[in-house]
């Protein structure tokens, strides 16, 4: 069966797992109960509960707090007193079809005084849910060089003014004798940028797993 | 307090022994991170602090010697509101500038624009210079990751005509002979320590912890000092915990019967006291503790007597050496006189200063045992005899400063005589 409204994220679904790019927020009322839906990253299982306290802290005095998380193959999801997968299940049963890891989602409830009833409450979680990872911003993982490098000032300058955005970062400058700093990102560009700059000192020359954000 | 011309001062005699047409760059060092992301609290590098009285991290110092003349610009850590907020205030340029002495001062991070314009053949702004000054201490951070170590290497390879020196021997050539300014910060300092002792010998009662007493002497010196803490940590071991040079852990109670052992010294402005006493708990050396005591008592005041310009700390040593054993000899603690390593096992003296160590010289570095003494320098004195099988240490540790025909023990009015440390355990202290 496939969810309702599930639509417009299936666009944003390809092959690839998709990883919160920063923590996300967005809210909706209805009967008066406000569900406020809580994307957070989640690096490791471990982390699960003190990410959970972090949005009990935020949120205090909910009513519940419903959640589906995943990490590589771990998952979790809790109804925290709400009807029987109700609002757990249908979290997680998300995250699965929308392909995204690494995250926790947490649907907070404020009760509003009326009741919603089963059907409608299940909707509207998986709403609330859904809305929270359409709208969040995702990022992909990608293997990334990370070269650390020594210049003098005058090639700094020269690197600086021709390095831009899209070909990665420039992390950890020390200003020394010499300059000292680290350009992560694509090894092909970066291999290219160091051939403009034959006064650098190649330090350290690592690959790593990194994380780009993806176009919307 | 040290003044700005007095940096000044430093700074000329530094270039005077620099190379013509050569640059040193000095670092304050960064904040080390003692686990996770905690860090130790900030200790300047003292021969960065010496020339400049900068007292943060993220700073540097470039002196140049150009055809004798001398350039010097001082780097700090620009203003960050958001590190502001969480860190506290930083110096500002103009504050920074009436401390040193020095008119030049920019932020950190125009260092490397600054010395390629020195270095790179291509600009040489003040002449051709091919040599470069660093402090190759392994301890001087740089970066989390960078010690001066790497930036010697990293310098080298960037600039091909450089030659890297070390600038270590040069300036603790320097820091080897205290101004007058600096004798008086000492001074400073031993008037804290005698304060925070004579407060730990009023507490030392029997049952008292060892920490107790500590943390009473830091607390005392801290009140005195404005929170400048103190030159190293207290050592304050009590019976057979005395026979541990370094002991580490005091968590001992003073029981009735034993010796304290008390090495300690609060500092002022970073320059170090180092003061040893040892006192008997109960108030009253039994005999053998006298007997003991009186050796090393008398020893001390042998080595004062022998400390003046032209010795060297190895001769003082050998006399020290050579007077316990025969003492020892003589009271029948030992059979030979080589014998007497078992009990005395520790160097009689060492330079103090800025650092408690003053300077440390590695064995690379050359052997600070065997520079003939000058006057205002000033050294230790410190024999001592650790017999764990009678449950006992004694130290006796004074400061000297070496003048033109002798010393002065500049830790006089710390009581040191037996009676007189049983009177002031008798009656008014306690």
């Amino acid at each position: 069966m496939r969810a309702k409204g599930t639509f417009q994220f299936y666009n944003l679904c390809m092959a690839s797992l998709r990883y919160l790019a920063k923590p996300f927020e967005c809210e909706k009322i209805v009967l008066g109960s406000r569900f406020i839906a809580v994307a957070l990253p989640l690096e490791q299982k471990e982390d699960l509960t003190s990410c959970l306290e972090t949005i009990k802290t935020r949120y205090p005095k909910a009513t519940h707090y419903p959640y589906g998380a995943r990490v590589g193959a771990f998952e979790a999801r809790s109804d925290d007193g709400e009807p029987s997968r109700s609002s757990g299940y249908p979290i997680l049963t998300l995250l699965q079809q929308c392909q995204v890891d690494e995250l926790l989602l947490c649907v907070v409830r404020y009760f509003g005084g009326t009741k919603l009833g089963l059907p409608r409450l299940t909707r509207t979680y998986r709403e609330v849910a859904l809305e929270a990872i359409n709208q969040a911003d995702w990022a992909e993982k990608i293997e990334e060089t990370a070269v650390r490098i020594s210049l003098p000032y005058a090639a700094y300058e020269r690197l600086s003014r021709s390095w831009t955005e899209k070909e990665g970062t420039i992390e950890n400058i020390i200003y020394g004798i010499s300059v000292t700093l680290t350009l992560v990102g694509n090894d092909k560009l970066i291999r290219q940028t160091l051939i403009t700059l034959p006064e650098a000192i190649v330090l350290e020359h690592t690959s790593r797993v990194g994380k780009r954000r993806l176009s919307r | 307090m040290i003044n700005a011309t007095e940096y000044e001062e430093r700074r000329g005699r530094l270039l005077a022994m620099m190379d013509s047409n050569s640059v040193m760059v000095l670092f304050s060092g960064v904040e080390k991170i003692s686990s996770a992301d905690e860090t130790y609290p900030f200790e300047v590098n003292r021969n960065f602090y010496y020339l400049t009285g900068i007292d943060q991290p993220d700073s540097a110092l470039i002196l140049v010697n150009s055809y004798g003349e001398m350039k010097d610009f001082l780097f700090i850590s620009p203003y960050d509101e958001r590190k502001e907020k969480w860190y506290g205030k930083r110096l500002t340029p103009e504050e920074a500038s009436k401390i040193s002495g020095i008119q030049n001062v920019q932020v950190i991070d125009s260092l490397s624009a600054k010395m390629d314009e020195i270095l790179n053949p291509s600009m040489y702004i003040f002449g051709e210079i091919r040599k470069l000054y660093l402090d190759l201490d392994r301890e001087i951070k740089i970066g989390e990751e960078t010690t001066t170590l790497d930036e010697k290497k990293i310098a080298e390879a960037t600039y091909h005509d450089v030659v890297v020196s070390d600038a270590y021997p040069l300036i603790t050539t320097l820091r080897l002979r205290k101004s007058t300014r600096e004798i008086a910060e000492l001074r400073s300092a031993i008037e804290f320590t005698k304060v925070g002792l004579y407060s730990v010998w009023s507490n030392a009662r029997i049952g008292v912890h060892e920490y107790e007493l500590a943390d009473l002497f830091a607390k005392v010196v801290n009140d005195l000092n404005g929170y400048q803490g103190l030159a190293f940590s207290t050592i304050m071991a009590s019976g057979v915990h005395a026979a541990t040079l370094h002991y580490p852990k005091p968590l001992g109670s003073l029981a009735d019967g034993d010796l304290l052992l008390c090495d300690l010294g609060a500092r002022s402005h970073y320059y170090c006291a180092d003061v040893s006493r040892t006192i008997p708990v109960n108030g009253k050396f039994s005999e053998l503790q006298r007997t003991v005591y009186e050796i090393v008592l008398n020893c001390n005041k042998l080595i004062a007597t022998k400390a003046k310009p032209g010795v060297t700390i190895a001769s003082l040593q050998e006399a020290a050496i050579d007077y316990l054993a025969n003492a020892c000899l003589a009271k029948g603690f030992i059979e030979n006189k080589e014998d007497i390593t078992r009990y005395y096992f520790h160097g009689v003296s060492h330079f103090i200063g800025l650092d408690t160590h003053d300077p440390y010289l590695s064995p690379i570095r050359g052997d600070y045992r065997d520079i003939k003494l000058e006057p205002g320098m000033v050294i230790s004195d410190e024999p001592g005899l650790y017999m764990a099988e009678h449950q006992l240490g004694v130290r006796i540790e004074d400061d000297l400063l070496i003048t033109n025909d002798g010393c002065e023990v500049l830790t006089k009015n710390i009581v040191k005589e037996v009676e007189d440390i049983e009177n002031a355990l008798s009656s008014k202290m306690r």
